[in-house]
């Protein structure tokens, strides 16, 4: 920045001086000039006298005058005829230019002439009307130049001087400027490092600068109390997650004896009870062990939703195809018996929880093949790319949804048919819900009643996902 | 391929179990399949360690050919009775069984972390009870040759 502005600085200041350097020379020629016209006019009126009594001593002394002025070191009389009558040469070698009469009228047409730093001036000499000869003196103009560039030298000296002492200055007061600055960055640099939240920034004046420190300050202590109260939720949530896991254990655990101890015992009292029992009687234990098969279910199928998102399982590279593959062949048996067509697109290697991937894959195709009862199962499943992620889906031809329902479904324990004409716990499709969201991704349906159902769900690619 | 067909032999199992429900299906099981066996019951994880110590009131004991332990237990639970049985030398070639309700994985891997030979869960259906006894008894006392005692 500083070199920038001294740049710009130096280069204003040689217009400047070429400009006023230029005017001075212009300036100081023109006043000269005028200067040795009005004397060259004087003295050719006083050499009138002795031109016309033709007498050259007198001339020369006349011209002798001129010698006053230093700088000038010829000066020659001509007569009418261009003859030298009366000369002077500070310059002794010099006389064979001056003798020859041939220099006057050729240059004569002008007052002035400038030639390297020589000035010349002619000056008509008249009486009465009548030109009666010309005064002719050279200039040197070496002093004026020298002059004028000790000028030069001085300006050039004054303004590097002027240069020096901005830059250090400006230097000096940039170091004031920014020192708070730098140290602000430093400390800035040092927090996000470190999370320190004791560490502040010295304020120094009141001036703006101060009032930034103030805020940044301000703002590490805000974080502070924001930190404190996150970490607060961070522990009740991890609290409630044990609790939570404690729930999930005895769901599995506790729950499950009682179940274990209705079911067990009532085959055990219709296996070697059978003489005794009657018919109701076996009727009502069918009754009794379906019911805790279903609450045995039941159970399980909440521990599997409930621990969507608990897994210990980290988002891996997993192969669709590998994951399709493996759940056909384990479901192999139910797929033959129902003598289904499963087509399958090729698919993609996608970043994500393999455990959660695969139950949302096997739970569509649990259902896909369930509510295809009276026909045929036709089944796709099928994958697109779609903007930052895929799209996969599977199609039936089923029962298909009524559209008043495209949402309903997904909730936990919803049904829309009755248990005995499709078993279930209902909770297949919220645990696929709640697996795809877990992705970052949707799942929907669309459907028409009586030709089938397509559910669709898109897993987003692993950077752009939010969650976790 | 049986290895043990001496069947004069009696096959000494100790049930470590405090659901008195479980004890009698357990027992029930074990007299359905066809084998010599006599079943010892321990209701808690301490009981269990006396037995196999022949400690007060065991000291007629007999050292069990398989242990068939459930992990929630009152006092000592299966996993600390799992853990003291695997450090004892006399103790730690005798097979265990892990007979338990409990599906969570973080059981079935602490167990088998703990050296247990074997994990099963106790079915919901009586009949598929019948069929995990009688697997425990095809494999730990027939197929599977055990140090004798």
């Amino acid at each position: 920045m500083v070199t920038i502005i001294l740049t710009i600085n130096i280069l204003v200041l040689i217009f400047s001086i070429t400009l006023q350097m230029g005017f001075i020379f212009y300036n100081e020629r023109n006043f000269l000039q005028k200067r040795l016209l009005l004397t060259a006019k004087v003295v050719s009126l006083q050499t009138i006298a002795s031109i016309e009594f033709l007498d050259p001593i007198a001339a020369k002394e006349n011209l002798l005058t001129l010698q006053i002025l230093t700088e000038i070191q010829k000066a020659c009389i001509y007569d009418i005829t261009g003859t030298v009558f009366a000369f002077f040469s500070t310059i002794q070698t010099d006389n064979i230019t001056i003798d020859s009469p041939l220099i006057c009228p050729s240059i004569y047409k002008r007052n002035t002439m400038y030639q390297f730093d020589k000035l010349y001036i002619y000056t008509d000499i008249i009486s009465d009307n009548n030109k009666i000869g010309t005064l002719y003196f050279e200039y040197d103009l070496t002093s004026l130049y020298e002059s004028l560039r000790n000028i030069l030298y001085f300006n050039l000296i004054i303004t590097l001087l002027g240069l020096l002492l901005s830059y250090f200055i400006s230097s000096y007061l940039q170091r004031l400027i920014s020192k708070p600055i730098i140290s602000l960055g430093e400390i800035t640099r040092n927090f996000t490092r470190t999370h320190n939240y004791n560490l502040r920034a010295i304020q120094h004046d009141n001036d703006e600068l101060g009032e930034l420190v103030n805020d940044f300050n301000n703002m590490i202590e805000e974080m502070e109390k924001h930190e404190i109260k996150l970490n607060k939720v961070i522990k009740d949530l991890r609290n409630s997650n044990e609790e939570l896991e404690r729930f999930a254990y005895i769901c599995s655990h506790d729950l499950q004896e009682p179940l274990r101890m209705i079911s067990n015992y009532t085959q055990l009292l219709s296996q070697q009870y059978d003489a005794v029992l009657d018919e109701n009687a076996e009727e009502y234990m069918g009754y009794i062990t379906g019911g805790a098969a279903r609450m045995r279910d039941l159970i399980n199928d909440i521990l599997t939703y409930s621990r969507i998102g608990y897994t210990s399982d980290n988002i891996t590279l997993i192969n669709i195809q590998d994951i399709i593959d493996n759940m056909l062949k384990t479901m192999a048996s139910s797929i033959k018996e129902r003598n289904a067509i499963i087509t399958v697109d090729p698919m993609p290697v996608i970043h994500g929880y393999k455990v959660l991937i695969t139950q949302v894959f096997q739970n569509l195709l649990v259902n896909a093949l369930k509510f295809c009862k009276d026909r045929q199962p036709i089944i796709h499943i099928g994958c697109k790319r779609i903007s930052q992620g895929w799209e996969f889906s599977v199609q039936d031809n089923g029962i298909g949804i009524n559209q008043l329902y495209y949402n309903k479904i997904f909730e936990i324990f919803k049904r829309l048919n009755r248990s005995e004409e499709y078993e279930g716990t209902g909770i297949g499709l919220s645990i696929c819900k709640k697996a795809v969201e877990y992705h970052g991704g949707n799942i929907w349906v669309s459907s028409i009643v009586g030709e089938g159902s397509t559910f669709f769900f898109t897993i987003p690619d692993h950077n752009l996902t939010t969650s976790k | 391929m049986k290895c043990f067909p001496d069947n004069s032999k009696i096959v000494e199992i100790l049930l470590v179990e405090d659901n008195p429900g479980d004890i009698r299906l357990t027992t029930e099981a074990f007299k359905s399949v066809k084998m010599a066996n006599n079943l010892h019951i321990a209701r808690d994880g301490e009981e269990a360690i006396q037995f196999l110590r022949k400690e007060q009131p065991f000291e007629k004991a007999i050292t069990p050919d398989i242990i068939l332990l459930d992990l929630n237990l009152p006092k000592l639970d299966g996993r600390e009775v799992l853990e003291i049985i695997k450090n004892d030398v006399t103790l730690k070639t005798i097979p265990i069984v892990i007979l338990t309700s409990s599906e969570a994985e973080i059981d079935i891997v602490q167990s088998y972390n703990l050296n247990a030979n074997c994990y099963v869960v106790k079915p919901v259906d009586f009949i598929k009870f019948l069929s995990v006894v009688q697997s425990i008894n095809d494999f730990w006392l027939t197929v599977v040759k055990l140090p004798s005692a």
